[in-house]
């Protein structure tokens, strides 16, 4: 197992290196002068070679990637030219609410798809399976800002004055608010210290969970509900489809027919021998999804105006702050790359053939 | 004997076994007899044939140009909307009813407030007041004595009322009355200036102008005739009246006139335009069009008839400037820089108003018991409302698309436009159902090149690949790894960050983002068939390598590509669909769904309608292809057949 974790680890650095290397030609490729374009139109020669001087935009293009990739390592990853503060602050701030979605998301997309998919697979070729696989070939056809819209049209417009208003937008209602766990716990921080416990802060539902405010986690959940549902039903799809198949798969195998002989409950015969089998593919479409996920984020949080990474790209973009998107674009990617690490770790412990090959 | 002449029974086989000669079918056809056997692949392919014969007949199929900002709309497509629904789903037409009230009893006037959110109905000693977005009732103001006139402040925080002896403010905000004031003379009429500073109180022959800092009169103007019109210009500086042959304008300030404009019969009507720029008089048989700043006549015209309650219908932003009158029983219209006569809208009562909605598309003409609505452009007869009673008050919502009516002890508004646009009218004026169908041509465009660059590009890499192996192969791979770390839509949206903007760039973005997938697929079909012993035996005759490569080996690969290909449209649409929604892909007026959904997503509370069909189009667009895409997989592969 060790080894094999260590050659998927090692077979990895190259592609960070070619995210690296994507994300600093992003900045080199831009039309246009550097310099100009971060200082305007009217900035004078000698204050660009100053800024050129400052940046290293003079040395030649091989030292500028490797004082690139020395500053990411370093953690060190530009300043934001529109708030003029360093990325990974504004990175502490903006990456909670993002996991905080995508956590909702996948619990939503799993809780849910998983067991359409069985059921589909159960009653493989009755009206239910039909259905649910006509609404997941929907789910994955639906633009995800678009679902977004709607429900957050029908939840907080339609059924406003009923018991299933949900909020359509923010993260907490006007007014409320859920103190942070460190300062509830009395524990003193502040400056880099309080890196690590203001993200966790960050993530409201569990800071309202640390400090057992109740009012406020089922606050917070609510605004939560909305998002989810949106960014989760592509993956939800996917998943229920995968299942089905998976386990329609698994379930002509000849050890359920023994089972089934053997008499073992129907229940036991489709969880504990055919869904626990038939999970492998699953869990690796969990984690490819996740790339959608994050994609939904970034198109979902304008739209629920969640203040996440997503919005932030955006905001960036439209506002050409150009150190903010190659950081999150970067940030974006190796999360991605190790969620694809954790899931071929997860893979190889579940099917050991796999660590063998 | 009998059996002689029975005939031998000659039991032949039955036919339990018949050879069958099954014409020899070419791969593409019994590739498509097993696709059609699939009911969601036929259902694919039938959305798609739909959709091909849209984007084709777009031009008939559209009602209007796509890009063409409406001129004769109604105007609910503009500012903001009523109460939102889905057009196709039942949005009140023309001439059904916005709002609903009933009072307590027979209503004398009713107005809207000044941002056209509240709604005030006055019968004797009391104020109604509703909200006019969810028509609930909210407070009842009381005044000792009749009220004769209301008046609603700028910013609907405070009415003005006036009765026998008193001017009464009330404020709105605390439900209960701020202040009185002592009827300075037998004033009857009130009014707010355009920014709630002062205000004016009116009787026959004298005007009043108060100031709301001190809540005094501070200059009075004395009239030597009845007056027939008193009216604020916008800024609130100068106070028109009409008495007798002359309309008069008085500086506030002073209390002084600065100007007489002379007529030579008495005047019936004075009116200011929107900005106050012209005044338009009428007296006797001839309608006068005064300039505001300079006084001069810019034009007299001239008709056989009495002429009365001279009105402006203008859209300076479209170049509508016209000047409305009515005489008797006919509403006129004429254009005012030409003088033409342009419409004659006959009532069928005496005119008693007339009145243009904000843009100018749309006139009500009203008498003692007919409400009728015209087309301005046309001078088409649009809907007509008559009571038994009287009607006491109408007059058009701010947004024009629809005239509030107080009938009886009952108050409506009166939606005044009907369901030509089938889906609404967006938020820059243009058809919504156009759009949507012009949408569709660029929709399969932008799927079908960015998905035909990307298997052109990724099948050649792939390809290649996979044929000559080694280093070739990992160089290109690991290139295609690094691409695949990427979720696909932030990969595309770093891409057109460096490219800019733009419907091509997004294009680019997409097919780049979309080749590692296919050159993968292209190079495990190639690694699966380049040791087939057909391909030996082709090196062996001494073929090219290109030609193996093209004419043997990526034929026999093929299938697998059409599946990834079609199924990678749909995933195409939906990521140019989200470029655009983020502002990156398809312009402002280019009609592509994304875009649309981008530039209308603020007013999905208010509009739902503009965002749905878009949204709609993309999805059942992306359906089709995957429904086709898992049909096709199926067809090819009759392994995964179940």
């Amino acid at each position: 197992m060790a080894s094999y974790l260590a050659r998927r680890l090692t077979l990895a650095i190259p592609v960070l290196l070619g995210i690296l290397f994507v994300t600093f030609s992003l900045t080199r490729l831009l039309p246009g002068d550097p310099c100009r374009s971060a200082l305007g139109e009217k900035a004078t020669d000698e204050i660009c070679d100053a800024f050129n001087d400052r940046y290293g935009l003079n040395d030649p293009i091989y030292e500028q990637f490797r004082i690139y990739i020395s500053d990411v390592l370093h953690g060190n990853l530009g300043e934001s030219l529109k708030f003029g503060r360093p990325v990974t602050e504004l990175m502490v701030e903006r990456l909670p609410v993002t996991l905080e979605l995508s956590f909702f998301a996948m619990l939503f997309a799993v809780t849910v798809g998983i067991p359409l998919g069985v059921i589909s697979a159960y009653y493989h070729n009755s009206s239910i399976d039909v259905g649910t696989m006509i609404w997941a070939n929907i789910g994955v056809s639906m633009p995800v800002f678009w679902l977004g819209l709607m429900l957050s049209y029908v939840f907080g417009v339609v059924l406003k004055d009923t018991p299933f208003w949900l909020p359509p937008t923010g993260r907490l209602t006007a007014g409320q608010s859920i103190e942070p766990f460190y300062v509830a716990w009395g524990l003193n921080v502040d400056g880099d210290a309080l890196t690590l416990p203001g993200f966790i802060a960050n993530i409201n539902t569990l800071n309202a969970l640390l400090v057992r405010d109740w009012d406020g986690f089922v606050d917070a959940f609510k605004h939560m509900v909305l998002p989810a549902i949106a960014v989760g039903t592509i993956p939800l799809s996917i998943i229920a489809r995968m299942t089905r198949s998976s386990l329609l798969e698994v379930l002509g195998l000849n050890y359920i027919r023994t089972a089934r002989a053997k008499g073992v409950r129907e229940m036991g015969v489709v969880v504990k021998h055919g869904l626990r089998n038939a999970l492998l593919p699953v869990v690796t479409i969990i984690g490819l999804s996740l790339g959608s996920l994050l994609s939904g984020a970034v198109l979902t949080e304008t739209v629920f105006g969640l203040s996440g990474v997503g919005r932030i790209l955006y905001d960036s973009i439209t506002g050409r702050d150009y150190t903010v998107v190659q950081a999150f674009t970067l940030i974006i990617a190796v999360f991605f790359v190790f969620i694809n690490l954790i899931v071929d770790a997860l893979y190889a412990y579940l099917d050991p053939r796999i660590r063998l090959e | 004997m009998e059996s002689t002449g029975q005939s031998p029974e000659v039991q032949l086989a039955a036919a339990d076994a018949t050879v069958i000669t099954r014409p020899p079918k070419s791969l593409w056809r019994e590739t498509l007899e097993r696709l059609l056997r699939k009911p969601s692949a036929v259902v694919g392919l039938v959305i798609l044939g739909t959709l091909l014969f849209i984007a084709i007949f777009a031009p008939v199929l559209a009602t209007h140009d796509p890009l063409q900002v409406l001129l004769d709309v109604p105007e609910e497509g503009v500012g903001k909307r009523d109460k939102p629904c889905i057009h196709l789903f039942g949005c009140p037409g023309a001439g059904d009813s916005l709002f609903d009230a009933t009072a307590a009893s027979d209503i004398q006037m009713a107005a809207l407030s000044a941002t056209n959110s509240l709604i005030s109905a006055t019968s004797d000693n009391t104020i109604t007041i509703w909200n006019r977005g969810s028509g609930k009732k909210l407070m009842d103001l009381q005044a000792d004595q009749p009220i004769f006139a209301i008046n609603w402040s700028p910013n609907d925080q405070k009415i003005l009322g006036i009765t026998e002896d008193e001017v009464i403010v009330w404020d709105v905000n605390r439900r209960q009355v701020d202040r009185t004031l002592e009827n300075p003379g037998e004033a009857t009429q009130v009014k707010w200036n355009a920014d709630g500073t002062r205000f004016l109180t009116a009787s026959d022959r004298r005007v009043d102008l108060w100031d709301t800092l001190s809540w005094g009169v501070v200059s009075t103007i004395e009239l030597e005739s009845d007056l027939t019109e008193v009216a604020w210009n916008s800024n609130g500086t100068l106070v028109m009246t009409a008495a007798g042959r002359q309309v008069q304008l008085w500086n506030v300030f002073t209390g002084t006139a600065v100007t007489t404009l002379e007529h030579e019969n008495p005047v019936t009507s004075a009116r200011f335009n929107r900005g106050s720029t012209r005044i338009v008089t009428t007296a006797g048989t001839t309608l006068h069009v005064w300039n505001a700043a300079s006084f001069a006549e810019e034009r007299v015209i001239e008709y056989d008839q009495p002429l009365d309650n001279g009105a402006w219908s203008e859209d300076l932003s479209r170049g509508v400037e016209r000047v409305m009158a009515t005489s008797g029983n006919t509403g006129l219209m004429w254009n005012t820089r030409s003088g033409e006569l342009l419409q004659e809208f006959d009532h069928g009562a005496p005119i008693e108003q007339i009145a243009s909605s904000p843009l100018a598309t749309r006139i009500f003409t009203k008498s003692e018991q007919l409400l009728r609505v015209w087309d301005a452009t046309n001078g088409e007869h649009i809907l007509s409302q008559e009571t038994d009673g009287v009607l006491t008050s109408t007059a058009w919502q701010t947004n024009g698309g629809g005239i509030l009516v107080a009938d009886g002890d009952a108050v409506n508004i009166l939606k005044t436009s009907d369901r030509q646009y089938i889906m609404g009218v967006d938020g820059n004026v243009r058809d919504q159902f156009s759009r949507v169908i012009y949408g569709t041509r660029l929709s399969l465009l932008v799927g079908l090149t960015t998905v035909t660059l990307a298997v052109i590009v990724g099948t050649i890499s792939g390809a290649i690949a996979g044929f000559l192996g080694g280093w070739v192969d990992n160089v290109i791979m690991r290139i295609m790894d690094v691409m695949l770390a990427f979720p696909s839509l932030i990969l595309a949206i770093a891409v057109v960050t460096v490219l800019g903007p733009g419907l091509i760039n997004a294009l680019t973005a997409i097919s780049i983002v979309f080749i590692p997938a296919y050159a993968r697929v292209a190079r495990s079909g190639v690694l699966s068939v380049k040791e087939e012993d057909f391909v030996t035996a082709d090196r062996a005759l001494g073929v090219s390598q290109v030609r193996i490569l093209f004419r043997r080996v990526l034929p026999n690969a093929m299938a697998p590509l059409i599946v990834q290909a079609t199924l990678g449209i749909g995933t195409a649409i939906l990521d140019a669909a989200a470029l655009s929604f983020l502002g990156l892909g398809a312009q402002p007026p280019t009609p592509e769904w994304g875009a649309m959904l981008g530039a209308e997503r603020n007013q999905v509370f208010t509009a739902p309608h503009l965002v749905f069909y878009p949204g709609i189009a993309i999805m059942i667009t992306v359906l089709a292809f995957n429904l086709l895409g898992d049909g096709l997989r199926d067809a090819l592969d009759p392994r995964l057949d179940r």
